[in-house]
């Protein structure tokens, strides 16, 4: 692993109005490492993610993406960056009206000029790794919400990203279903070696996908550590936070 | 706040807001016309979708508004024994203004309002940013298909909406007036012998269809904008869902008249 940050953010600040949502928020992450980001609702954890595909732009501060300043990019450098990048989202967000198999081609038919045999292998191997290859001609209507989420992450490995944000991974599903989907993203990044921002509420995936678990609270880092370490922080609002089952 | 400010910011600026931003995915949709060729099977679909399943309702809401204008129209001229002219008012009337607006009012309500939800949904469920995300062409993906099979298809509804409503005229001319089919359809011919200057076609035919072409255009790209705006969930969607089919139907009733000013 290289010491090289992919992603930093510093002191960004964010507000929706009169809501301050990130108060001064900094972080690093390095080539290949896996963060995890927790704290109770309205934090700023899926708002730091949209932060960093471009989505949304910081009030004050800056975000750097695999050496890239983030809310500077025009569109075409938005485009051409969001192609190193993918982005898992909670309810996987296909459309609706294409087979698993179309919702994964999708990015490779629109955004290269790939041919279609080229795409078909590529789709195919990514379906593999996800093991959906015997669900590629049903419709998102027809398959489970774990399947959905694995569709949604097949989408998304099959440009090649180096980077991957992961919003509640595990939401909706049962725990059996969330456990598999760590699974999943702990086998992608020991196969690929990705670098990769998790949003989660459990517990028990943060602990199996995380190098490091940032806890934030009112757009705010409370402690950025080891999951080990995180469980026996002395901070009172983590162990707080932490005590509650989650 | 003074209350000048407050009706700016409460009422005007959503008002500019969504105009601003419909004329942009408007724009937007010009722009992306050279896709077209990539985009042939869901213009298709779209078209299929426009024309053939909404063209029982359309027609049979033109063939009674043929039916009305000639019963109620043929009533007024009988008492000054002019009902032989009947056939003279209805062809023009409805292909310069009925068809164009019976078809475009019955388009907003259906096509516009599905258009709206069908989008407002894939916002709410995310779809639309993970199309972005996945630097997918929104615009040309999902808008310019559906832009196109309206424009496309309106006025062909149009032309058929004109074609059946005078057929009902005709029909209650023959019943209601006394009136020969013959002499009805030979009035109805000869109201459109009055020829655009530049282009061979009647004038209130060519005049009528090139409304339709701009209340389709307009329906497409107001329902695709509301639907792109849509928040809050299901509630949302319902929301701009009417929202769009209000909007379409008010702008496609002002056009009409600046429309009638300019083509006159």
């Amino acid at each position: 692993m290289s010491d090289a940050p992919v992603i930093r953010v510093h002191e960004v600040d964010k507000a929706f109005g009169p809501q301050k949502v990130l108060n001064g928020l900094s972080f690093e992450v390095a080539k290949g490492e896996s963060l995890v980001i927790m704290g109770p609702s309205g934090a700023g954890k899926s708002v730091i993610l949209k932060h960093l595909i471009g989505l949304l732009r910081p009030d004050t501060g800056t975000i750097e993406v695999a050496g890239r300043e983030v809310p500077r990019l025009r569109p075409a450098g938005l485009a051409e960056l969001r192609r190193d990048m993918g982005y898992l989202f909670q309810h996987a967000a296909l459309i609706n009206w294409l087979s698993v198999y179309d919702n994964v081609a999708l990015p490779l038919r629109e955004t290269t000029s790939q041919s279609e045999s080229e795409i078909n292998s590529k789709v195919i191997s990514v379906l593999e790794l996800v093991h959906l290859l015997d669900a590629r001609n049903k419709m998102p209507s027809e398959i489970s919400g774990g399947m959905q989420k694995r569709v949604g992450l097949a989408r998304t490995l099959v440009t090649d990203p180096k980077v991957i944000l992961y919003d509640e991974p595990e939401a909706g599903l049962d725990p059996e279903m969330s456990a598999s989907v760590s699974e999943m993203i702990v086998r992608l990044r020991h196969e690929i070696g990705m670098t990769s921002v998790t949003v989660t509420h459990s517990w028990p995936c943060a602990e199996a996908v995380g190098d490091r678990v940032a806890f934030f609270e009112h757009g705010k880092l409370v402690i950025d550590a080891p999951p080990a370490d995180i469980l026996s922080s002395t901070i009172p609002r983590v162990r707080e936070f932490f005590s509650t089952p989650k | 706040m003074n209350p000048f400010t407050q009706v700016g910011a409460n009422w005007l600026r959503p008002i500019i807001d969504s105009a601003g931003f419909a004329v942009s995915i408007g724009l937007q949709s010009l722009a992306t016309l050279a896709h077209l060729p990539r985009r042939a099977r869901a213009t298709l679909d779209q078209m299929h979708l426009v024309g053939v399943k909404t063209m029982p309702v359309v027609l049979m809401v033109g063939f009674f508004v043929g039916m009305i204008l000639s019963l109620q129209g043929g009533q007024q001229l009988a008492t000054f024994s002019q009902q032989e002219s009947i056939g003279l008012i209805v062809a023009p009337l409805m292909a310069l203004e009925m068809a164009p607006l019976i078809t475009a009012i019955l388009l907003a309500a259906s096509v516009g309002s599905a258009m709206a939800a069908e989008l407002g949904t894939m916002k709410v469920q995310e779809e639309l940013t993970a199309l972005n995300v996945l630097s997918v062409n929104v615009i040309s993906y999902l808008v310019l298909p559906r832009v196109v099979a309206l424009t496309v298809m309106s006025p062909l509804l149009a032309l058929l909406v004109t074609w059946v409503a005078t057929l009902g005229g005709g029909i209650i001319a023959v019943s209601q007036l006394g009136l020969s089919f013959e002499g009805y359809v030979n009035n109805s011919l000869e109201s459109m012998r009055l020829m655009r200057e530049t282009i061979p076609l009647p004038k209130y035919l060519f005049d009528g269809l090139l409304k339709a072409i701009i209340f389709g255009f307009v329906t497409a790209v107001v329902g695709c904008a509301s639907g792109m705006t849509a928040s809050n969930g299901a509630q949302g969607v319902g929301q701009t869902t009417r929202s769009a089919v209000r909007n379409a139907i008010v702008l496609i009733i002002v056009l009409d008249f600046f429309l009638g000013k300019v083509l006159m």
